[in-house]
């Protein structure tokens, strides 16, 4: 019979630490696990449902992609129109079944998702830019937005793991706004710099004003306002 | 009887207590508590159905599927009896309450036992526990080659709804309690539960709530409002975050009215110390309790409840709004109104027993709670001739409120064993 010297518990013959405190069982002590259990190994009812599911909408989701390639690659070859409007589409098919799969999340963690999504963007949009042969746009334009629109949230998303916040309700979209707050004025600047030359915030000043605004408040009602912001406050405005 | 008249296609209400819990079902709040019997041999599977099958007869208010209306939930009886199942999954988990046709409980077996899975939108535990028993009495006669009981004289009024029998328009409503406090513990996966059940003496623990002079339950009741105090103290939260520590305590109202119903019947006491008053002695705390239960256990103040858990029913405006609207809004509603309002809960089924000669299967019983996303720890107790489980259900992986409660335990002189589902 093992027992926990700190608790003073009696454990399950196959336990290998204490359930309450951790506290590891000597491995001599620990009889043969599988064989003693009293609960079998458990499925998770939930993950299994819910994969069943996913997996069933991205096949379907392919499959259906898939079939409308075909038709757009025969339709291309008996046509042969001028424009490249069939690569264009067909482009945005075969990006959009990857990004079905990144949002059903069948990668684990949310960063690693919201790179990926980044990444496959980027990709896209050099694809798209360089069917009719030259890159234009996605140098230039496409590719530094993208980097700083992933960037961005990848940050807010590391710095909201940090927060360790329980109300999910009240910060998920503090963070959205504080990270948006940050992200458009950035936007603005590769916009100034690529039409004008020069770096000039305009609309997103507005913008990252009211977003600011907008979180604080939130998060002042959350929070409640400290005793001496109150007072002063109530000195300043008393009737 | 009544049930001669019967037809397969027969069909009855959910009652009050358990309308809503379909529409709030998820893995995380299934509404499933569990009822185990620990035999002394491994289990038969092929008695195990046959006794199934025999007690559905002898219950068929428990054979039947859940079907949905156009504005809520009903039940449909059926003839066959459902299969008995090898477990699999994590306990409390075994009922899809979503899906079409679900049954409302599930009867599971492993190794030496054997586990009754059911949903609060039927029966509470004292409901499920006759039925439990009857399945335990025709497998034990089953496996001594006796024949099952497929017949028992019914009493008149056991598949009532005992709420609408009691309820009294005209009385005022309850005191609203003030929000509680939460354990601010990370959650595990969805469709994951701990169980940690601690195994002890009845008698021992009988002598330990004589040295405070009171009774088990209070004493228990007594020991996890210390514990949560405790953690409380310990841990360095804000004078915003702490609130009233409130607990549930499932009251059976069969013994208080003349009902003798296997549906629902109880409704939820909530004595609470506040802790940002000072900190309480085991002494204040029992006096809290006792003077709470003096105040309420009685049946003037269980009719208040009783009519506040009924008056909802009654709002037309609910009624009519269509069952897929109520299954998108109740969930939310029901988290923010429903569980917040208390901190955990402590139900005892109380001490359970069993004629001879069946009593000689069974080595313990133990009972398990509804995992719920807002209550995450809450405890179950169940007493079957001198051994007392009491278990943990828990949503997190942080163990400090059982360490701490089963180490007070154990400072009073009483030997557990423990046994886990991780
Ligand atoms: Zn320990």
């Amino acid at each position: 019979m093992a027992y926990c010297c700190q608790c003073g518990v009696e454990l399950d013959e196959h336990a290998e630490k204490c359930p309450l405190c951790n506290f590891e069982v000597p491995p001599a002590l620990v009889k043969d696990r599988d064989k003693n259990r009293i609960y079998p190994r458990a499925v998770n009812a939930h993950t299994h449902q819910t994969d069943v599911i996913k997996n069933k909408i991205l096949y379907a989701y392919s499959l259906v992609s898939l079939a409308v390639v075909l038709i757009l690659l025969v339709l291309n070859s008996i046509l042969q129109p001028e424009h490249k409007i069939f690569q264009y589409a067909m482009g945005c098919i075969v990006a959009s079944i990857l990004y079905v799969f990144l949002l059903l999340g069948y990668i684990k963690r949310l960063t690693r998702i919201l790179m990926s999504l980044g990444l496959l963007t980027w990709l896209l949009c050099m694809f798209l830019d360089s069917i009719d042969g030259v890159f234009t746009w996605s140098i230039l334009w496409a590719m530094p937005i993208i980097a700083v629109t992933t960037l961005v949230f990848v940050i807010v998303r590391i710095l909201y793991r940090r927060g360790k916040h329980t109300n999910h309700f009240i910060f998920i979209p503090i963070y959205i706004c504080l990270g948006l707050a940050v992200l458009l004025p950035l936007i603005e600047l590769i916009i100034q710099y690529n039409l004008f030359d020069r770096f000039k915030l305009t609309w997103s000043l507005v913008s990252t004003i009211s977003l600011v605004c907008f979180s604080g408040v939130v998060a002042g009602l959350y929070y409640q306002m400290p005793e001496y912001i109150k007072e002063r406050l109530i000195r300043i405005f008393h009737v | 009887m009544r049930y001669k008249r019967k037809k397969s296609d027969s069909w009855f209400k959910l009652d009050n207590a358990g309308k809503l819990y379909p529409s709030i079902a998820s893995s995380r709040v299934s509404t499933t508590f569990r009822i185990t019997a620990v035999l002394k041999e491994t289990v038969h599977a092929g008695h195990l159905q046959l006794a199934l099958d025999a007690a559905c007869k002898c219950y068929p208010v428990f054979n039947v599927r859940l079907r949905r209306g156009l504005f809520w939930y009903y039940f449909e009886n059926v003839n066959e009896a459902p299969k008995v199942l090898n477990e699999r999954y994590f306990p409390c988990n075994s009922i899809r309450l979503r899906h079409s046709h679900a049954m409302p409980f599930s009867l599971l077996y492993y190794k030496k036992r054997i586990h009754l899975e059911m949903s609060h939108a039927i029966s509470d535990g004292a409901g499920a526990m006759v039925f439990f028993k009857c399945i335990l009495k025709n497998y034990y006669r089953l496996s001594h080659h006796m024949t099952p009981i497929r017949k028992i004289q019914l009493v008149e009024g056991q598949d009532e709804d005992a709420f609408e029998k009691y309820y009294q328009p005209k009385l005022p409503n309850p005191r609203k309690v003030s929000r509680a406090f939460h354990f601010p513990f990370k959650l595990i996966e969805k469709g994951e539960y701990r169980i940690t059940t601690g195994l002890f003496s009845y008698d021992g623990l009988k002598g330990c709530a004589a040295k405070y002079d009171t009774s088990p339950t209070k004493f228990l009741l007594m020991l996890l409002f210390e514990t949560i105090q405790d953690y409380i103290e310990s841990s360095n939260l804000s004078m915003r975050e702490i609130t009233p520590i409130i607990i549930n305590m499932p009251v059976d109202l069969r013994g208080y009215y003349d009902s003798v119903t296997v549906r629902n019947f109880f409704i939820s006491l909530t004595p609470q110390i506040d802790v940002r008053l000072g900190h309480y002695t085991r002494e204040e705390i029992l006096r809290e309790i006792d003077h709470y239960l003096a105040l309420n256990l009685n049946t003037k103040h269980l009719s208040q409840y009783i009519r506040r858990n009924f008056r909802n029913e009654l709002f037309w405006h609910v009624r009519v709004i269509p069952l897929f609207i109520k299954n998108a809004i109740i969930p939310i509603v029901y988290n923010y109104y429903g569980e917040s309002s208390y901190t955990t809960s402590l139900s005892n089924i109380g001490s359970v027993k069993m004629e001879a000669p069946y009593d000689t299967m069974i080595e313990h019983l133990e009972l398990l709670p509804p995992p719920s996303e807002g209550n995450i720890i809450k405890a179950t107790m169940i007493s079957y001739k001198d051994i007392t489980a009491l278990s943990f259900g828990s949503l997190t992986e942080d163990r400090t409120i059982e360490r701490l409660f089963f180490r007070k335990l154990r400072e009073e002189g009483l030997h557990i064993k423990m046994e886990t589902n991780y």
